[in-house]
């Protein structure tokens, strides 16, 4: 190993230790590579050029800040409330009912935004409130919303899978489709388990609304669902791109908050700017930073290195695909999803390759191994997120997840090994 | 410092790092919609994905600068977590400095590649690569300015809000 090697990894390793931020850390950690180096593949002004160069040719990135831009009016402007109370009247009145409710909620509101923090964080902050007015235990409270904000990024858009195509070249409108099966799966799951729960620590029912104002509040909800359509419909008949889906649904959101739910000001628009610029200065630029980092992963043939090293182990593909959701499961517990995605991902991609693993399969497993890492303690970003707009103690919320992180590995490990759960719906679109 | 003088210093800083990245999403936006509205409507264009791009690229570097400001950006904090306060002093200061000397090393070759890339202009806009590259330029200037701020606030022992990345 040469020197410029060595520091490289050191200064990689010293982000962690010494809480350098990860975007500027991949920065520095690239430069100091660069000014060490003798492959005549490496000079300072890298950087520089693999963040710009590659930014500027990644179309399907921009993507990003509009998903983002999307989830920002949704929960500023009415939307939110709006699926919330839809929720509320679909389940009625079954026993542990916000429970079910928050999840319900989840899934209608992961077809319109591609983050979970921005579930967590928005629709999360009215279940909360909800189900603590009504008595619900903290603990299970909060568990139950970070579990279910898990769906945001599985059923479509999706931002993480977003990356994914990136860096895999696989398409994003079946990843997309392909999310849509597992989601409902998760869904499924988490309910069947908050059913169990709520009977043995009987949980409060729900209220069954009459008829007639059961109608009442479907129809005003309709345009906000109708968001979902706009959505997942376009993607589905290839009338729009992803991406131009994004811009679309955005578009649409901003019209009804304002001319039909009333709800969003000129005050609101400048704030929903903020947030957006903010969460896509922390993504893009992760991004960016990542293209040196990774340039420098390539040229020194790490993954080739990596893949040499696993298909030492095993060349069978069941066996290699345990052991990858194993490792990633174990990383989500210590690295945050973004850092893992732009790192590890590519140094296993080649491995999958070679091995004749399908693409968006993978993809969708992946990105679901992922996101169960935003709950796994001792670093998960959904558990600080809830714990933060609460107050609730993480180590209540802890102990209350285990058994719902149990649950969703139980759905990835399903659909790891019965691909056809993901590939069914990007199949019937024209997959292959 | 006179309070006018602090004013205007707050308002330029917010030019760079809050409002720019907002107008240049806000055109990101209107030329993406553009594009969709021409291409089912009319015929397509080739502009708005050009501009959309280039509007990508600062909203992104100068947002990562708000986001810097916010302390938004994603870190590993476990270890620093549970180190005691003069502890995460010196750590503060050690990752600082590193981000410190980093930045300023790749400053000058930034600098060049960017200026080189003026020969080089966009197809549809003509607009030269330079001023598209440009924000880099600010982000890197902008980053090592903080760095040292921190860095020297630190040392002085007035640092108030190191608790953020």
């Amino acid at each position: 190993m040469n020197l410029a090697l060595i520091v490289f990894f050191v200064s990689f390793t010293l982000m962690f230790l010494l809480r350098i931020p990860i975007a500027p850390g991949m920065m520095m950690a690239s430069a100091f590579y660069f000014a060490l180096s003798k492959n005549p593949a490496a000079s300072l002004d890298m950087v520089a050029m693999q963040f710009l160069t590659n930014m500027n040719a990644s179309f399907i990135l921009i993507a990003v800040p509009l998903f983002v831009f999307m989830a920002e009016i949704m929960n500023s402007g009415k939307v939110t409330n709006m699926i919330f109370s839809f929720a509320n009247a679909l389940v009625g009145k079954r026993k542990g009912a916000l429970g079910h409710v928050n999840v319900v909620a989840s899934i209608i509101f992961s077809g319109m935004t591609g983050s979970a923090l921005a579930d967590a964080s928005g629709l999360g902050s009215m279940e909360i409130k909800a189900m603590r007015e009504q008595n619900y235990d903290d603990g299970y409270t909060c568990a139950i919303t970070a579990a279910s904000a898990t769906i945001g990024p599985i059923i479509p858009p999706s931002i993480p899978m977003v990356f994914y195509s990136m860096l895999s070249g696989a398409s994003i409108g079946y990843l997309f489709l392909g999310g849509v099966l597992p989601g409902l799966l998760i869904g499924a799951g988490l309910m069947i388990y908050t059913a169990i729960i709520a009977r043995a620590r009987n949980y409060p029912e729900g209220q069954s609304l009459k008829p007639r104002e059961f109608w009442k509040l479907t129809l005003r909800s309709i345009p906000a669902l109708f968001s979902v359509v706009v959505l997942l419909g376009g993607i589905y008949t290839g009338v729009v791109t992803p991406t131009e889906a994004g811009a679309l649904a955005a578009f649409y959101a901003l019209l009804i908050s304002v001319f039909f739910y009333r709800a969003f000001g000129w005050k609101d628009f400048m704030q929903v700017l903020v947030n957006t610029v903010r969460t896509t200065g922390t993504l893009s630029l992760l991004v960016g930073s990542a293209y040196a980092f990774s340039y420098i992963v390539t040229i020194e043939k790490i993954p080739n290195f990596v893949a040499g090293l696993m298909l030492g182990i095993t060349q069978n593909k069941y066996l290699m695909l345990l052991i990858i959701n194993v490792v990633f499961l174990i990383l989500g517990m210590f690295l945050d999803t973004m850092a893992i995605t732009l790192v590890f991902i590519p140094i296993v991609l080649p491995i999958i390759n070679q091995l004749g693993i399908d693409l968006v399969h993978f993809g969708v497993v992946i990105v679901l191994n992922m996101m169960i890492g935003l709950s796994t303690p001792p670093y998960g970003m959904l558990l600080f997120v809830v714990s933060g707009i609460s107050g609730t103690p993480l180590k209540v919320i802890i102990k209350e997840i285990i058994p719902m992180i149990f649950v969703l590995i139980v759905v990835l490990f399903i659909i790891t090994y019965v691909p056809d759960i993901v590939l069914l719906i990007p199949k019937m679109s024209g997959y292959r | 410092m006179p309070l006018w003088l602090k004013r205007i210093g707050k308002f330029l800083v917010d030019c760079i790092e809050l409002y720019l990245p907002m107008l240049s999403f806000t055109v990101l936006f209107v030329s993406f919609m553009t594009q969709i509205v021409a291409r089912y409507l009319f015929k397509p264009l080739i502009w708005p994905e050009e501009l959309s791009l280039i509007c990508f690229i600062w909203t992104a570097l100068l947002g990562g600068l708000y986001a810097k400001r916010t302390g938004s950006h994603v870190a590993f904090t476990m270890l620093y977590d549970i180190a005691k306060p003069g502890l995460q002093k010196a750590m503060r200061i050690a990752g600082n400095a590193l981000l410190l000397a980093a930045m300023v090393l790749i400053f000058v070759p930034s600098w060049n590649y960017i200026q080189f890339m003026a020969y080089k202009k966009s197809d549809a806009l003509r607009i030269p690569m330079n001023w598209a590259y440009f924000p880099f330029i600010v982000f890197l200037a902008d980053m090592i300015v903080r760095l040292v701020i921190d860095i020297v606030k630190d040392i002085a022992g007035k640092a108030s809000g190191g608790g953020k990345p």
